[in-house]
């Protein structure tokens, strides 16, 4: 499988515009927000799709599965060409709605040897769970740019693992027992990220009026970015298309 | 009282034959944190001469032999340890660095230098922390070396419960069950810097990265070996039993 290592994510975090540490952890202020929008829209890819990689399975044949597995990095849907996990964020936003209380707290998921979601949103600085529900060995092991790499075990019998980033940036994260496990973990700097669904399709809600820089980024088609200008209680349509043979 | 396993003593003993330098525990020259700029050239000199043909001279692993040599020398620049006492993603501490100078890295070309003096070897831990600009933006509490307590002493209990724990936390998934290196997962595992790696063969400790010593051991398990696969198991395992997996290690698998 290609990997992209330390150095390699380095660059993907800063060709990603990310605002440096020190900038982005003074930058925004949360609030009420009394009139705001939504950016709504579809991330799409007509190029060539390569074929999904086989991977033979190795590794705890009785809970991963025996068959072969195919993982692809580049999810595009039949009907519309959409494309699936792209990320999608205001990087310049300054103030606007705070975070939610999630029901259930943020949680990266091994399940079936397989992480669940595949793009995880948390925010900076908050704790989250690495939760291993297959009862046998994975480790979460990342690569990072402003944030330190971890790799920590988590033996099937360790059911929840305390995980915490800083600095807004995309960590990749792998499980090396698993060869052909791979996730990214959007640490946000602020609620206005979003991840698009198997369509393509994205919304970001609740954005003040203003006009900002809409930051795209997928793990293998890379960075776009659009100036998208939201007027109150309307909504603007934001399609975006990843340019062909790249 | 502790009792003291009569195999245990001898092979104290010669452990400490073997290696007469074991006594690295010093303090670095500048404790108060100040880097003497004087020291840092002086190591930069040594450097050029003993280190750079494997390190390069702006040590990026790029050195004259580096591409004769596996593994790869380290790329010092990138901040990026095997052997560290702080957590796991930490940088090592200068007792660390000099340690790993003193013995060099068993099992790799990476000699041990302690035909240098010791101001020598603090010359050099200071020049090539100026490689990478995370030993000064790093420098937080968080990040302090784990504590190391005293090694249980090698009762069969617990070694037999490292044994245990040794099945339970999947160890064998890259060691193999008999530790030589060769469990299912050791054919697809890759470094950070993107060459494959195959699992330590828990079998010789003599060729383990960070040493052989039970605290060693425990300091390898309990935070890993940065860079590498080679996970950290303090938010897995308690104290005691890391101590026992450690037995488990020296007392029964590598013996
Ligand atoms: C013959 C080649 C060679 C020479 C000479 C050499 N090294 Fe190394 N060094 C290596 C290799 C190879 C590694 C990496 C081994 C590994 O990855 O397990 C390494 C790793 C290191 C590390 C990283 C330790 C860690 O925890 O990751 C440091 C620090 C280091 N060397 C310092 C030095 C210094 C200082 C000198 C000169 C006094 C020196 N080396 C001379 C080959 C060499
Ligand atoms: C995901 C794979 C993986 C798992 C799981 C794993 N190891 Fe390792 N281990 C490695 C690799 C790879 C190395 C070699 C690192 C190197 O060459 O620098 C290593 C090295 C070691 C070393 C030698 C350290 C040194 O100083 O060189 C010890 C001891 C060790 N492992 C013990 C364990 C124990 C005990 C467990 C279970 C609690 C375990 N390992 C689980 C991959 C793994
Ligand atoms: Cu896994």
């Amino acid at each position: 499988m290609p990997r992209c290592r330390w150095i390699a994510a380095a660059c993907l975090a800063s060709l990603a515009g990310l605002p440096s540490p020190a900038h982005s952890l003074q930058a925004y202020a949360p609030g009420e927000v009394a009139t705001a929008g939504t950016i709504r829209g579809t991330l799409t890819f007509r190029g060539e799709v390569p074929a999904a990689e086989r991977v033979e399975v190795t590794t705890d044949p009785e809970v991963c599965g025996v068959e072969p597995r195919f993982t692809s990095d580049l999810l595009v849907a039949d009907g519309n060409d959409g494309v699936q996990n792209v990320v999608i964020w205001l990087s310049d936003i300054q103030e606007g709605k705070g975070w939610e209380t999630p029901a259930e707290p943020r949680t990266l998921n091994q399940k079936g040897c397989t992480f669940t979601p595949h793009v995880l949103v948390v925010p900076a600085g908050e704790q989250f769970f690495a939760v291993n529900s297959d009862g046998v060995l994975h480790n979460i092991h990342t690569r990072s740019g402003e944030n330190r790499p971890v790799n920590k075990a988590q033996p099937g019998f360790l059911k929840r693992l305390p995980l915490k980033f800083r600095y807004p940036e995309i960590v990749r994260v792998e499980c090396d027992a698993h060869d052909w496990m791979m996730a990214w973990i959007v640490v946000a700097a602020h609620p206005y990220y979003t991840i698009t669904e198997s369509d393509g399709s994205f919304r970001l809600e609740n954005v003040p009026p203003g006009t900002y820089t809409m930051q795209v980024w997928h793990e293998r088609l890379g960075t776009l970015s659009r100036e998208v200008t939201v007027s109150a209680d309307a909504d603007v349509s934001v399609n975006v298309e990843y340019p062909a043979g790249q | 009282m502790r009792i003291w396993h009569p195999l245990l003593g001898a092979l104290a003993a010669i452990a400490c034959l073997a290696s007469p330098a074991e006594t690295f525990g010093q303090e670095s020259p500048w404790r108060d944190g100040t880097l003497d700029s004087s020291m840092i050239e002086s190591g930069k000199r040594l450097y050029l001469r003993k280190c750079a043909f494997c390190h390069g001279s702006g040590g990026r692993g790029d050195g004259s032999v580096a591409r004769y040599v596996f593994p790869k020398p380290r790329d010092l620049s990138m901040g990026l340890y095997k052997i560290h006492s702080t957590p796991t993603g930490g940088l090592p501490t200068d007792q660390d660095l000099f340690r790993t100078l003193s013995r060099g890295l068993p099992g790799t070309t990476m000699p041990s230098w302690s035909n240098l003096s010791t101001m020598q070897r603090w010359q050099l831990v200071a020049y090539i922390k100026t490689f990478s600009d995370r030993f000064e933006n790093e420098m937080d509490l968080e990040f302090q070396p784990i504590t190391i307590g005293t090694p249980k002493p090698p009762y069969p209990e617990s070694v037999a419960s490292g044994q245990r724990l040794f099945l339970e936390a999947q160890c064998w998934t890259c060691h193999g069950m008999k530790g030589k290196g060769d469990g299912p997962s050791s054919h697809t595992l890759v470094d950070d810097w993107d060459y494959p790696i195959i699992p330590a063969d828990l079998t010789s400790s003599r060729n383990w990265r960070g040493g052989y010593r039970p605290e060693d051991a425990y300091r390898s398990i309990a935070v890993g070996i940065g860079g590498t696969p080679m996970p950290s198991f303090d938010d897995a395992l308690t104290e005691d039993q890391l101590w026992d997996i450690v037995n488990y290690l020296l007392w029964n698998i590598g013996s």
